[in-house]
């Protein structure tokens, strides 16, 4: 028994004597880390990296063979190094890839917002040329409108519009208020121009000279109505045109014209344009 | 005395003469990527710094661990390379981080219309 046991103890002391490094804790920490990497970035963006990091590892396995701890760790504190090294490059391909993308994604929004801005310039300005256009349009509708009535009626352009004189002998009979056919057609002419003007006017009966006063007043009074419900009926919006009351003053005589006393007169002031005062240009009939 | 002195000049020769020099090319290899990751930036970056420092400590151990154990000093040697390797990857992701976010700070300044987004990337 003591025999057996003697020879037992030796067996185990030649075996524990030959007996090779199995591992050590750095070398432990070194085979994490290359775990640890392998999943991460250093895997998938810097293999080559992480390839020579393995070959260090492999070197540190192979130090185990020395039974030296110390020169097992100092090859694991290397191939650890070189772990890291490979992580970090990994992250950095990672981050210049995003960087690229990043400045791409930029250049796109920079280059659509140029875009939509130029886009809308590019409605502005067509809806400024339409606009433009159809002012020009106003303008000659409204020049070409002027024109024709100033054939036959005076047209004046003064600080407070443009004033149409209309003789009342030409828009009624005397001491009466239903319109003339004559006058019809002139006033359509007017109502032509009040349309192309579009800005409010008002119509103004002069009284005439002869007959009474208060007569003379009265009649204004429903002449100036008879001639806007015509305005109206012509087209002219009932808002853009209103009567004024009548003039106070019998109308002047006019050297040549003595009948344009006698039957009072119609005016049509159209109110001046923001930044002008007339309704178009030319004097129109003095 | 003349003895003596002989003596200490023998002692000193032969210390001298068992004492290898360093691995010049492990050495010129450590000191050229400390140089490298130095250039770089390394130490405008903690992490890095601390590595790069490090480095040089295991050069300079290594010079002093040569004459007992050369085989130990050449280690050192290769863990220094190592470490200033290490650093110079850390710099260079510090390089790369910044430039990342410099670049995303101009994204969010243009989609906000209020930065300044015509630096240069």
């Amino acid at each position: 028994m003591s025999r057996a046991s003697a020879l037992l103890a030796v067996a185990a002391a030649l075996s524990a004597g030959c007996a090779h490094l199995q591992r050590t804790d750095r070398l432990d920490e070194a085979r994490a880390a290359y775990d640890e990497a392998q999943e991460g970035p250093a895997g998938a963006s810097s293999p080559a990296d992480l390839a020579t990091a393995k070959k260090f590892l492999e070197l540190a396995e192979k130090g185990l063979e020395t039974n030296e701890p110390k020169v097992v760790d100092d090859r694991a504190t290397i191939a650890l190094l070189k772990i890291r090294a490979a992580e970090a490059l990994g992250r950095t391909h990672e981050l210049a890839a995003e960087r690229d993308r990043t400045l791409q994604l930029l250049s796109a929004t920079k280059q659509r917002m140029l875009d939509e801005a130029q886009q809308k310039l590019t409605l502005a300005r067509t809806v400024l040329e339409k606009e433009k256009a159809a002012r020009d349009a106003a303008e000659a509708r409204l020049a070409q409108s002027r024109a024709v009535l100033a054939r036959e009626t005076e047209i004046r352009d003064l600080p407070e519009g443009t004033i149409i004189t209309l003789p009342g002998e030409q828009l009624f009979r005397r001491g009466r208020a239903e319109l003339l056919p004559g006058g019809r057609d002139r006033l359509s002419q007017v109502a032509a121009f009040l349309k192309s003007a579009s800005r409010a006017a008002r119509v103004e009966a002069q009284p005439p000279s002869r007959g009474s006063r208060k007569s003379a007043l009265a009649l204004s009074g429903k002449r100036a109505e008879r001639v806007r419900e015509f305005l109206v009926a012509e087209g002219v919006t009932a808002e853009q045109i209103r009567t004024g009351p009548p003039s106070q003053a019998p109308t002047r005589p006019i050297p040549g014209s003595p009948e344009f006393a006698a039957n009072g007169a119609v005016r049509v002031v159209l109110e001046p344009a923001q930044g002008g005062t007339g309704g178009g240009t030319g004097p129109g009939r003095p | 005395m003349r003895r003596w002195t002989a003596g200490a000049l023998v002692a000193f020769g032969w210390a001298c003469a068992s004492a290898p020099p360093l691995p010049a090319d492990r050495l010129a290899q450590a000191e050229a990527e400390a140089r490298a990751a130095q250039e770089i930036g390394a130490e405008r970056a903690p992490q890095a710094k601390l590595l790069l420092q490090e480095a040089r400590e295991s050069i300079a151990a290594a010079r002093e661990t040569n004459r007992d154990d050369p085989e130990a000093a050449a280690r050192k040697l290769d863990i220094a390379r190592a470490q200033a390797e290490l650093a110079n990857a850390l710099a260079r992701e510090q390089i790369a981080r910044s430039e990342a976010d410099q670049a995303h700070a101009r994204l969010e300044a243009l989609r906000s219309g209020s930065g300044n987004a015509g630096g240069s990337p």
